[in-house]
């Protein structure tokens, strides 16, 4: 039996190679942060879900909780709250800018400035829990006032998602780190690429949970 | 043919150093997802046992009417709850994520998966969850079955309850991590070359499996996380006397756990499309359509959950579902006609993997035809939660998955390890699995249309003969299990040498050493153009070429040129 | 499938004009305005916020309040999504993978607003 022949159609190199090559890298991470989020997106519906159902079949309760944020703070905190997150959301999308661009200070800046912003979100978020408590929204089960069983509904969505922010805090930080040491550059910026879409994508969980919760 | 020719058998010094593996290596945190690989396998394996020890104390139990084994209905809820949790998502669900790991890569002759640091630690999440689960049975054990449903799991069960959710937690993290390693490394780490449509079919079986698990596990997270603050966080989501609602849990269970259904069965499913191509020396039949039919079943089994709910769900929502449910026969029925197509005038040779991958085909089906009928509106209700259920789920889930498993065992042994698995006693295992299945759980259908409800320990004494029979084949597959144990430990020390490539298969895991080197290939691996061309021409020089190049096994397991035309005709697509 | 494997970084992808980069100005219905893409996209994800607060607090309820907000909610998640996450120049297969979940959880969502609770 003579030599066998082989045909690999293209020649090639070992399809390992990827894995040093910056560009395949940022490719997989970027297609794995895709799919981690959607996952998150069931999670997130599920506590969206419970919230949507209780709306749904105790409208009252839910228009007695927003007479009560006609007082100051009330809606106001929230909106605040809300414009800081979006404005996160737009420094994160700067700082990407700023090293796509190769300018490593920009993107320090920027990012510390989200990271600033997050912090102030969550600082917010722990004024206006400490109001609502006072009013007898508590995540157990309470039989004095109206807001019985609404509590654990509203705290749910909303505290997972302030773990979100307290998580990308960290998760800027570690960008910053990382941007600090010089890791990142004008055609290796995946690591921040990918913090930007964690990051935005807990800013469209907002977006939806603030319209859900407090407006409609 | 094509343009560049690439003798593979002219390479000077034939193959890397062998890896020297010991013990040792497989007890630590490892990157190669070959180490990992097995490490899924053995630990998964070892759950089996604590699984499979349960069952056997609860036919122990039920070899009787009356209390014996245990004291109380609340041991027995223990027994049959941990038993249900331990095999699903510690056994079959990790046991394909271990065939996954170790193959998937060198199927697409990859160095590794896109991410080992990941795929590492989802591993490492197993042994903590595995600890937890079991642990729960010492602390005020789970009473809930697997399904877990409020308000027994929540106002009933005991603390071990809280640590079985958490333990599931753990595990779906795991899954998920893993599901999204597999999904990045076929996407983007194929060799250049492979086109979707030239992917191993367990390979199919994977991606299938994988989005399935990103996108219907996050569901039970987000159950378990309601639950576990119901458990411990003073909350009632799903305590009915304060706002809360039961049939949320079971809505949202169920949207998790019929998907999961699939998860456990779609990679046995690859791993049959594999072996029985190969060990009837023919083209698979219907690729393409067993390919989309894993994405079909992926897809449809989103839409069936309800029927788990019949007996609780409003009338009129059920009707869609029954549809749905019968839709999704559809193409499993694809899948196993093409099997039979692919047997169809074969070469067949009745190797153990091949004796269990038959014994899936044969055992599956009536899985799948008690399916149909579960699905079925007037005899669901009837059936609802009885022995039917039981045996329906075990004629899916042990006549599917865990024959898969075995014939996958088998199947691959060689390539993992570089020996043989002693055929004879394989044989042997594969017919007292076989009797002893059989015998398990189809007295169980009887028993379960007669009325014996599910999830009890005491039943009425006509119902004992049935429950005798069910009982003694369980024994027998008991000891079954410790065949395939004793085969394994005593092949890894004198089995006969395998080879790179003792089937003469044609997909690229077997295009190496084995066990492969650390990087798995030397040089570039050599892609034969259609993973199931047997019985050409090409295919057999191809094979020769590998054989020469990694090492023949000690004695030839396969032959498989085409000798005569009639052997030709019989190989033609 | 394959146009994934496109690995330019994205700024080269957007391309630059002399020591002009394409992202530095916007181009919104044929006119140009000399802020970046971000930018606008930023200060119109702040008037449809404010838009929907007018919506909630100032103007008085109607049938279509509702659905209006949600529009205006879901359009605000659309635009971070596709100009802040890169939907606009990145893969398809990313899309999907976004897409599909949310098709899913919104049926799922849907059943259970229909099946009755409390028991």
């Amino acid at each position: 039996m003579s030599e066998a022949s082989l045909q690999p159609q293209v020649e090639h190199h070992a399809a390992d190679g990827h894995h040093h090559d910056p560009a395949a890298r940022a490719e997989n991470l970027k297609f794995a942060t895709w799919l981690y989020l959607a996952s998150e997106v069931v999670i997130f519906s599920v506590l969206i879900a419970t919230y949507v159902v209780f709306r749904l079949h105790s409208p009252e309760v839910v228009e007695h909780f927003h007479e009560g944020l006609n007082e100051w703070p009330g809606i106001w905190l929230v909106s605040i709250n809300t414009f800081i997150l979006l404005s996160s959301s737009w420094a994160m999308v700067m700082g990407l800018r700023q090293i796509q661009r190769g300018n490593r200070q920009g993107l320090i800046r920027w990012i510390s400035l989200t990271a600033l912003m997050g912090a102030l979100f969550v600082l917010f978020q722990y004024v206006e829990y400490s109001e609502l408590s006072h009013k007898g929204i508590t995540l157990y089960y309470n039989t004095d006032g109206t807001f019985t069983d609404f509590g654990m509904r509203f705290y749910a969505p909303t505290a997972f998602h302030g773990a979100h922010v307290i998580v990308g805090i960290l998760w800027a930080l570690f960008v910053v780190f990382n941007a600090r040491r010089g890791n990142y550059s004008a055609d290796n910026y995946a690591g921040v690429e990918v913090f930007g879409l964690y990051w935005h994508f807990v800013d469209v969980v907002w977006i939806v949970l603030f319209t859900l919760i407090y407006l409609v | 043919m094509a343009s560049i020719s690439v003798p593979i058998g002219s390479v000077p010094g034939q193959s890397a150093p062998r890896p020297r593996l010991r013990v040792s290596d497989y007890l630590r945190w490892s990157v190669d997802h070959k180490i990992i690989g097995v490490q899924y396998m053995v630990t998964a394996a070892f759950f089996f046992i604590v699984g499979g020890t349960l069952a056997m104390l609860i036919r122990l139990e039920l070899l009787t009417p009356n209390l014996d084994v245990v004291q109380t209905g609340s041991q027995y809820n223990t027994l049959f709850s941990v038993h249900g949790l331990v095999m699903i998502f510690l056994w079959i669900i990790p046991m394909m994520a271990g065939f996954g790991n170790y193959l998937v890569p060198l199927m697409l002759g990859a160095k590794d998966m896109a991410f080992p640091w990941l795929n590492a630690f989802a591993f490492w999440l197993i042994p903590p969850a595995g600890i937890l689960m079991v642990g729960s049975m010492l602390v005020g054990a789970p009473e809930a079955g697997w399904t877990q449903y409020p308000p027994l799991s929540t106002l009933f069960s005991g603390d071990g309850q809280t640590l079985a959710a958490l333990s599931v937690h753990l595990l779906g993290i795991s899954s998920i991590l893993g599901a999204i390693n597999f999904l990045v490394t076929v996407k983007n780490m194929r060799p250049p070359g492979m086109s979707y449509w030239q992917m191993p079919l367990f390979v199919w079986a994977i991606v299938a499996t994988s989005i399935i698990v990103v996108m219907a596990t996050p569901f039970l997270a987000g159950a378990l996380t309601l639950l576990i603050l119901d458990r411990v966080g003073g909350t009632t989501f799903f305590d009915a006397t304060k706002g809360g609602d039961v049939l949320l849990w079971q809505n949202v269970f169920w949207f998790y756990s019929h998907p999961a259904v699939y998860i456990m069965v779609l990679p046995g499913m690859g791993i049959l499309s594999d072996v029985l191509s190969v060990h009837s020396r023919k083209p698979i039949f219907g690729y393409k359509m067993i390919a989309l039919s894993s994405m079909a079943i992926g897809i449809v089994g989103f839409t069936v959950w309800a029927h788990h709910m019949f007996t609780s769900l409003q009338p009129e929502l059920r009707i869609p579902f029954m549809i749905t449910s019968m839709i999704i026969a559809v193409p499993t029925g694809i899948k196993i006609f093409s099997w039979l197509g692919t047997l169809w005038r074969g070469k067949i040779r009745f190797t153990s993997a091949m004796l269990f991958s038959l014994g899936f085909l044969s055992m599956f089906v009536i899985g799948g035809i008690t399916g149909v009928m579960l699905a079925m509106i007037p005899f669901n209700l009837h059936v609802h939660d009885t022995y039917f259920v039981v045996a329906h789920l075990h004629f899916v889930l042990f006549g599917g998955s865990v024959f898969a498993i075995y014939s996958g065992v088998y199947h691959w042994f060689p390539k993992i390890t570089g020996r043989m698995l002693d055929e004879r006693l394989g044989r042997l295992h594969f017919a007292l699995t076989y009797i002893g299945f059989f015998f398990t759980f189809f007295p169980m259908h009887f028993a379960g249309m007669l009325g014996m409800p599910r999830r009890v320990a005491v039943y009425m004494p006509e119902y004992q003969g049935l429950n005798a029979t069910a009982s003694f084949g369980s024994f027998l597959l008991g000891i079954s299990t410790f065949l395939l144990l004793y085969n394994v430990i005593a092949s890894l020390r004198s089995g006969r040498l395998a080879g790179a490539n003792p089937w003469r298969a044609l997909t690229l895991e077997w295009a190496t050493t084995s066990p492969p080197p650390a990087t798995n290939f030397v040089g570039d691996p050599v892609l034969f153009e259609d993973p199931y061309g047997y019985g050409t021409e090409g295919a057999s020089d191809y094979l020769d070429a590998i054989e020469r190049r990694f090492g023949a096994p000690s004695q030839p397991v396969v032959v498989d040129k085409p000798a005569s035309p009639a052997a030709q005709g019989a190989s033609g697509d | 499938m394959d146009e994934i494997t496109s690995t330019e970084p994205t700024a080269e992808k957007v391309g630059h004009v002399g020591k002009h980069y394409v992202g530095d100005t916007t181009t919104v219905l044929g006119r140009t305005i000399p802020l970046p893409v971000y930018t606008v996209v930023y200060i119109t994800l702040g008037v449809i916020t404010a838009l929907e607060l007018a919506l909630a607090e100032v103007f008085p309820r109607g049938g279509l309040t509702i659905p209006l907000m949600l529009v205006l909610s879901l359009s605000k998640a659309a635009l971070v999504v596709w100009f802040y996450m890169h939907l606009n120049t990145d893969s398809r297969i990313f899309a999907v993978t976004l897409l599909i979940p949310v098709v899913m959880v919104s049926i799922a969502t849907l059943f259970l607003m229909i099946v009755p609770v409390g028991y």
